[in-house]
């Protein structure tokens, strides 16, 4: 990455400097959101690149007053999206709900959540990941989403039913 | 609008075993290795001009040269086309010396036929073939006309839809 970097003029490497920070200090985050939203495993670092290569264009835009992590989510929000619209995706998430899970505590209930998850609707799963997963305020999800916010109260609600009921079929189908 | 509760002790402990999973997801050294790989793929993928290099960033593109242009645009054609299919025949009442005076109107064709007090106008349109009557002894047709015959039809009102005079 040094090397990379010492290739740029100084003011890029500047630019670059922040972004590698952000990237870096973020990976985890927008990983672990990715998945949330939807993307598998298997492409999950393919769209997180995506989605830093569309946040590089976008960062000399972003206005440091805002916070950082909704404006991450919306560009990921996005790109989940148009990863599950894709149908060899969604067939992907079929076989998904009846595949196998780790034997290991932790994974196992994250392929629980990430199955109970994938019976959400799209916008109804994008609002539970962001308020109970992530913390995101409604507010917050309204401003990122671009979504009025008592339609974003309605989703965590009835997206909160509907997971629970899903968590609960799964787990007492083991 | 009513906040929303807080989650339930159980589903807390579900976020927060779920969370703690995705760390052995992780290998290490992989941020580092795809912040390189994306890196070294950005220049070549957006061609990065040194310019936009030297300013640090790429520019930002004004909404008008986005997609949003193109998407706008290709509403405004897609509007103007179903308006051309809805239109109604919109021609020009002319006056002609008779009921057997062959016309033609621009862009289609009309012919006419019966008593001259009761002319009955043909006018082939987009939307197919529309039919109007005057009862006029001296019959006011549509068309913006250039007689065939070389008969003078001289335009006297405006544009307006057949059915409408």
């Amino acid at each position: 990455v040094q090397q990379v970097l010492r290739w740029q003029h100084a003011p890029a490497t500047r630019s670059l400097m922040d972004f590698s920070a952000l990237f870096l200090q973020h990976y985890a985050y927008v990983f672990r959101g990715l998945m949330r939203l939807g993307v598998q495993e298997r492409d999950v670092r393919d769209v997180l690149q995506e989605v830093f290569l569309e946040v590089s264009h976008a960062l000399p835009g972003y206005d440091p007053q805002r916070p950082l992590r909704p404006w991450l989510y919306a560009f990921m929000v996005r790109f989940a999206a148009n990863y599950r619209r894709l149908a060899r995706h969604k067939e992907s998430s079929a076989s998904l709900l009846q595949g196998a899970h780790s034997s290991e505590d932790a994974s196992h209930t994250r392929d629980l959540v990430l199955r109970a998850l994938g019976t959400l609707e799209g916008e109804q799963r994008t609002c539970i990941v962001m308020h109970d997963f992530e913390g995101f305020t409604a507010q917050e999800i309204a401003d990122a989403t671009e979504t009025p916010l008592g339609t974003v109260y309605s989703r965590v609600r009835m997206g909160r039913e509907a997971f629970r009921r899903a968590f609960d079929d799964l787990e007492g189908a083991q | 609008m009513t906040e929303l509760p807080p989650l339930s002790p159980r589903m807390r402990e579900i976020v927060e075993r779920e969370s703690s999973s995705y760390d052995a997801l992780i290998h290490e050294g992989e941020a580092d290795r795809a912040l390189g790989k994306l890196l070294q793929g950005t220049s070549a993928r957006t061609r990065l001009s040194d310019q936009e290099q030297e300013r640090g960033a790429r520019a930002v593109v004004p909404w008008y040269f986005t997609w949003k242009l193109a998407a706008a645009l290709a509403a405004l054609g897609a509007l103007g086309a179903l308006l051309l299919l809805l239109r109604k025949p919109v021609t020009i009442v002319a006056d002609i010396p008779d009921a057997q005076t062959p016309v033609l109107v621009q862009g289609s064709s009309a012919s006419t036929s019966g008593s001259a007090s009761a002319l009955v106008v043909t006018t082939a349109t987009a939307k197919g073939t529309a039919t109007s009557t005057s009862a006029r002894p001296r019959p006011r047709i549509v068309a913006p006309m250039a007689p065939a015959t070389g008969t003078a039809v001289r335009p006297i009102g405006t544009a307006m839809p057949t059915g409408q005079r």
